[in-house]
């Protein structure tokens, strides 16, 4: 495990130096406060803004959709960057095994999605607590968070980190990408019911209703929720196992 | 000296070995990739149901994102390993970076073309002739997008990026479409449903917005290699 844990750090650092990296934080964090700031005029047009979980609800469901798309871009590259850089080859030759670098390069990018997404939200909560009127609890922000952060950001992560990281390695990056812009804009075009949404939502599926539900509709439908689950976790976990069955890989199997 | 009128042909056999040549650097996956998507817009067109505009989803939507990560993805710039041999020995690197974005954005413009023609003749949703103007100004400024920060960034993908990301930001920004001013540069005006005469003054919007993207392409050029642009 030693190994896999380096091939995380280092991954991982390079990853999080990439100024593009935080160019798309800044972007998307000024797009989404410039809907969901808690001005008067806001607090007026969306009816639930000043309930803090509502706040969440509505930044992972509709602006974590733009961070996890630009999320998908910036890891996508991880493996045939090390390719095209003589690094693979390297690897190969060192003792680490197969299961081992894609372990630690799929999971280097699930933990880096994960950071952004987390630091996205906790930025916007910040900004939200400070120009919020009626200054809700900081106990309650702070397990707010944290729900989102269990519920949503993780199995998001691993869907974004694990998808995006071992699919271009399997096929041509840019079928991958055609592929994820039809699902982003099947996403994006999804209108949510009170009754439940379709399990292929990434970012706004049923698990964001364990945050927040609209008081008219308070029931939740855990089949849905379980659904969502386990799409976003098989897509994540699927893809690694598919990269791991891929024979031409790695050296001569 | 000036050019006589045997200089044309002469220039044009040399554009057109030039871009022979970027089509051979681009390999065969640019084809395969468009026929890929056209053949999944004509699957659609064919089993989905009355409900869903294939024509306006597929044309005004799909296929400008796609042209965008094409320009930012086989119209490498900065992130093009010769970079920095051709902005050293090629005459003008805006020349090349234009001949590069065009010989990309034409290819998958005729795959989108097979495409309307296909579905036009499948759906009847609308019209060729608007579903040319609802795809090129839209295609134009997102891949053109790509370009600029293609050539603002040497990391790969940055360029297919940022397109995609405005993509998608202009696709979720639907609701934004109740100020009046957004309805001159949304891009996705017809899935929006909007029709009539704001269809094609928005449309007249984004060629400009377009062009003005590449003046800033230009000027970034310009301000980055002496001279002229080189």
């Amino acid at each position: 495990m030693r190994r896999v844990w380096s091939i995380v750090c280092y991954e991982f650092k390079m990853q999080i130096r990439r100024r593009a990296a935080w160019g798309l934080l800044l972007a998307v964090l000024s797009i989404s406060l410039s809907d969901s700031f808690p001005s008067a005029g806001n607090l007026a047009r969306l009816e639930f803004l000043s309930v803090p979980d509502y706040f969440i609800y509505r930044t992972i469901g509709v602006y974590g959709l733009i961070m996890a798309m630009g999320l998908m871009f910036l890891v996508s590259n991880c493996i045939p960057a090390d390719e095209k850089a003589g690094v693979k080859p390297l690897m190969m030759a060192a003792p680490v095994r197969k299961w081992q670098y894609i372990t630690g390069k799929l999971t280097a990018a699930a933990v880096f999605s994960f950071t952004m997404l987390s630091v996205f939200l906790l930025l916007n909560q910040f900004i939200y607590f400070i120009a919020v009127p009626v200054k809700p609890a900081v106990p309650e922000m702070l397990l707010c968070f944290c729900r989102a952060e269990i519920v949503s950001i993780v199995p998001i992560s691993v869907f974004v980190g694990f998808s995006a990281a071992s699919f271009p390695a399997l096929t041509d990056i840019r079928l991958f990408y055609l592929l994820a812009g039809l699902l982003f804009v099947f996403n994006a075009s999804c209108v949510n019911h009170a009754e439940g949404s379709p399990f292929y939502l990434i970012t706004s599926g049923n698990l964001l209703r364990c945050i927040w539900v609209h008081p008219k509709y308070p029931q939740i439908d855990y089949a849905g929720v379980w659904a969502n689950l386990l799409f976003l976790l098989a897509g994540g976990f699927g893809s690694w196992a598919l990269l791991t069955a891929k024979r031409r890989f790695w050296r001569s199997e | 000296m000036r050019r006589g009128p045997a200089a044309a042909p002469q220039t044009a056999g040399r554009l057109m070995g030039r871009a022979k040549n970027e089509l051979k650097l681009m390999g065969s996956s640019l084809y395969i990739v468009s026929f890929v998507l056209v053949a999944f817009l004509v699957f659609l067109a064919v089993f989905a149901g009355e409900l869903l505009n294939v024509s306006s989803l597929g044309f005004e939507v799909i296929f400008p994102f796609y042209t965008a990560v094409a320009a930012g993805e086989w119209g490498k710039t900065r992130s093009d390993d010769n970079y920095d041999v051709i902005a050293a020995q090629s005459r003008s690197v805006f020349r090349w970076l234009t001949l590069r974005y065009a010989v990309v954005v034409s290819v998958v413009s005729i795959f989108a073309v097979m495409g309307m023609v296909i579905i036009s003749a499948i759906r009847g949703e609308m019209a060729f002739t608007e579903l040319l103007l609802s795809y090129f100004p839209t295609a134009f400024v997102l891949s053109s997008i790509s370009m600029i920060f293609g050539i603002c960034s040497e990391k790969e993908h940055v360029g297919a990026m940022a397109g995609g990301v405005v993509w998608l930001a202009a696709l979720m920004a639907q609701g934004l479409l109740r100020i009046p001013i957004v309805r001159y540069i949304y891009p996705f005006i017809y899935f929006a449903g909007l029709r009539g005469e704001i269809w094609l003054i928005n449309k007249s919007v984004l060629c400009v917005a377009g062009l003005a993207i590449w003046c800033a392409v230009y000027g970034i050029l310009r301000s980055s290699f002496s001279g002229d642009g080189r």
